[in-house]
């Protein structure tokens, strides 16, 4: 994870308190818990043990992974051909007992190849809908950024509202539903742009880089040796879909001062007024942002949400749903920076 | 073929040119007029009259030449002269010796550039970039926000607070006091984007971290987390606290 813009330094303090903070919090009688998260940690403790049987490294990125999945998110991964995009998505959704379903995107590909069709049944003289492969509960989709925007824009409804509405009639999807999706970097051969609101359907962009030397090691040694067959095998489901809405029950009821409300509002809105940038971060940036600091505080063990998480969530939320002027584009910025600047901007409440 | 069946026949002999025709053959052919010649000299050249000519050169639809705008007289406004003057010289521009004596490559370069002005506008361009160096990003002027720490009465507010039962209120204001001890100690760098884990990173080799991250917690559980923080519980809080700012002080001392 080294040299990618999400290989962030770890957290100074530990995710639980640790024993002489637990007795002065105890002392002070705060250590009375509002949520019991020993559910929730136990089980992301068990995804990330059976993502790192085969996944060498990448914790950041498994964390963000869970933070998504806790804040009912979907993803985008972006990494050039070879980082274990697919393999990571395709491990995480392995982890949980829930219908799996894989698309690859391709230029030829068709909204009802995605979406479902209404098939003609001569025997009933009527039309039967026949679900396409997005009916699932964890949706891989390999490559989004190959097909063009016909077949991206299939994707508008589903990923936003749950949901298909074909020839008049809703078809609701399962609980849970997250797209994870890969997509090589733009300037790749044979890619397209994805649009703008399909983009902010997305919870985060992540950016998955090439492994330091020592984790290469280990991802040699691991294949070398094998894995008791092949990778996906190695890998169990440790999580059932009931298990998961659970916990994102728990995430949703995290304490959330005010003037954190405040901050994140403040930070989305300055990608508004920033000169650099063409289009700024919508209203629904502020959402993502704060769902995903909720969960990522569940996840290190507080029930409520710090500056802190909302900083280190900020460029994986806003990177893909602003885009820069070209001016700043030709001085070789890129949105992470713009991230950077607004992030110091504003005032941290305290 | 045709070319060869003349060349076959005999050539043609040479007509003999008619005779001169006279009144008297025309006669012969009875079908013309004889009439006499006209010796009569000619008369005088006619000229319209100068009244009526300069009636019709007076009226618009004789006008074939757009004349010439005159300057606006004295009675107009400035602002009217200048734009004349201006409409003048730009049509200057196109006409003249100096437009073919080489003027005409400047209108061509000022075309050129307006064109170009325009088409950056479109594509929203600055390529002023290209010839300066690139911007660093500067840091913001903090003086105002580092007020906030540095101008106020801690001691003060923190009693306040303390005799009003406010404990949420006073824990954190002992933990900005703490804050301002080692911004003043230059353990840390001030700065009001910073997380107060940045400040952890900050004080990461330093004596002062574990206690300061137990601050930090303390502090984060009370501020952000909103716990109910009740008066026997507050004691242990504010000491932790006093200790941590008095072994700052003896370290500096």
């Amino acid at each position: 994870m080294e040299n990618t813009p999400d290989s962030f330094a770890t957290n100074t303090a530990s995710p639980l308190p640790t024993a002489e903070t637990r007795a002065a919090l105890s002392a002070a009688g705060l250590e009375a818990p509002r949520t019991d998260f020993s559910q929730l940690s136990r089980h992301a403790e068990a995804i990330r043990r059976e993502l790192g049987k085969v996944i060498v490294g990448q914790q950041a990125l498994a964390e963000l992974l869970l933070t998504a999945l806790l804040a009912d998110g979907h993803v985008l991964l972006e990494g050039v051909p070879g980082v274990a995009k697919t393999l990571t998505a395709k491990l995480l959704a392995r982890t949980l007992s829930v219908p799996f379903s894989r698309l690859q995107f391709t230029p030829d590909l068709m909204p009802s190849d995605v979406l479902g069709t209404s098939v003609f049944r001569p025997n009933k003289s009527e039309f039967e809908f026949r679900p396409g492969p997005i009916f699932a509960s964890i949706v891989l989709i390999d490559e989004i950024n190959r097909a063009p925007a016909k077949t991206q824009s299939a994707l508008f409804e589903v990923m936003e509202e749950r949901q298909v509405t074909q020839d008049g009639t809703r078809y609701p999807m399962p609980a849970p539903f997250v797209v994870l999706a890969t997509q090589n970097p733009i300037e790749q051969e044979g890619t397209y742009r994805l649009p703008e609101a399909q983009l902010d359907r997305f919870l985060f962009k992540l950016s998955v880089g090439y492994p330091t030397v020592e984790e290469e090691v280990a991802i040699l040694q691991g294949h070398h040796a094998g894995f008791g067959g092949t990778p996906l095998e190695a890998v169990q489901a440790v999580v059932s879909a009931e298990d998961l809405q659970q916990l994102r029950e728990q995430v949703r009821r995290q304490h959330v001062e005010p003037k954190l409300l405040e901050y994140i509002a403040r930070l989305v809105g300055q990608t508004r007024a920033h000169k650099g940038l063409y289009l700024g971060a919508s209203p629904r940036a502020s959402l993502a942002l704060l769902n995903g600091a909720k969960a990522l505080a569940a996840l290190r063990g507080r029930d409520f949400v710090t500056p802190e998480d909302i900083q280190y969530l900020a460029p994986m939320v806003l990177r893909h749903r602003i885009q820069l002027t070209p001016e700043r584009e030709m001085e070789g910025g890129t949105p992470d920076d713009i991230v950077k600047q607004i992030l110091q901007q504003i005032e941290v409440p305290r | 073929m045709v070319g060869a069946a003349r060349a076959s026949q005999p050539p043609k002999p040479v007509l003999a040119p008619p005779p001169p025709d006279t009144l008297a053959t025309a006669a012969a052919r009875s079908s013309f007029v004889t009439l006499p010649a006209d010796t009569r000299p000619v008369g005088p050249v006619r000229v319209p009259q100068a009244a009526r000519l300069r009636q019709l050169r007076g009226q618009r639809e004789f006008q074939y030449a757009e004349p010439e705008t005159p300057e606006p007289g004295s009675g107009s406004s400035l602002w009217s002269r200048f734009w004349w003057r201006l409409v003048q010289w730009f049509l200057g521009l196109f006409s003249g010796p100096g437009y073919e004596h080489g003027g005409r490559y400047v209108v061509y370069a000022l075309f050129g550039a307006a064109f170009l002005y325009v088409v950056l506008r479109l594509l929203r361009l600055d390529l002023t970039g290209l010839f300066r160096r690139p911007g660093k990003v500067v840091a913001l002027p903090y003086d105002t926000a580092g007020e906030q720490i540095h101008g106020v009465d801690f001691e003060g507010a923190l009693a306040e607070a303390e005799a009003t039962g406010n404990y949420r209120l006073a824990v954190r204001l002992g933990y900005l006091l703490s804050l301002r001890h080692l911004t003043e100690r230059g353990l840390i760098r001030w700065q009001p984007d910073k997380t107060n884990h940045d400040y952890l990173r900050e004080l990461r080799d330093t004596p002062w971290f574990t206690e300061f991250q137990e601050l930090t917690r303390q502090f984060e559980y009370v501020w952000y987390g909103e716990a109910l923080l009740t008066a026997p519980a507050y004691p242990a809080l504010r000491q932790a606290r006093q200790e941590f700012i008095r072994h700052l002080t003896r370290a500096a001392a």
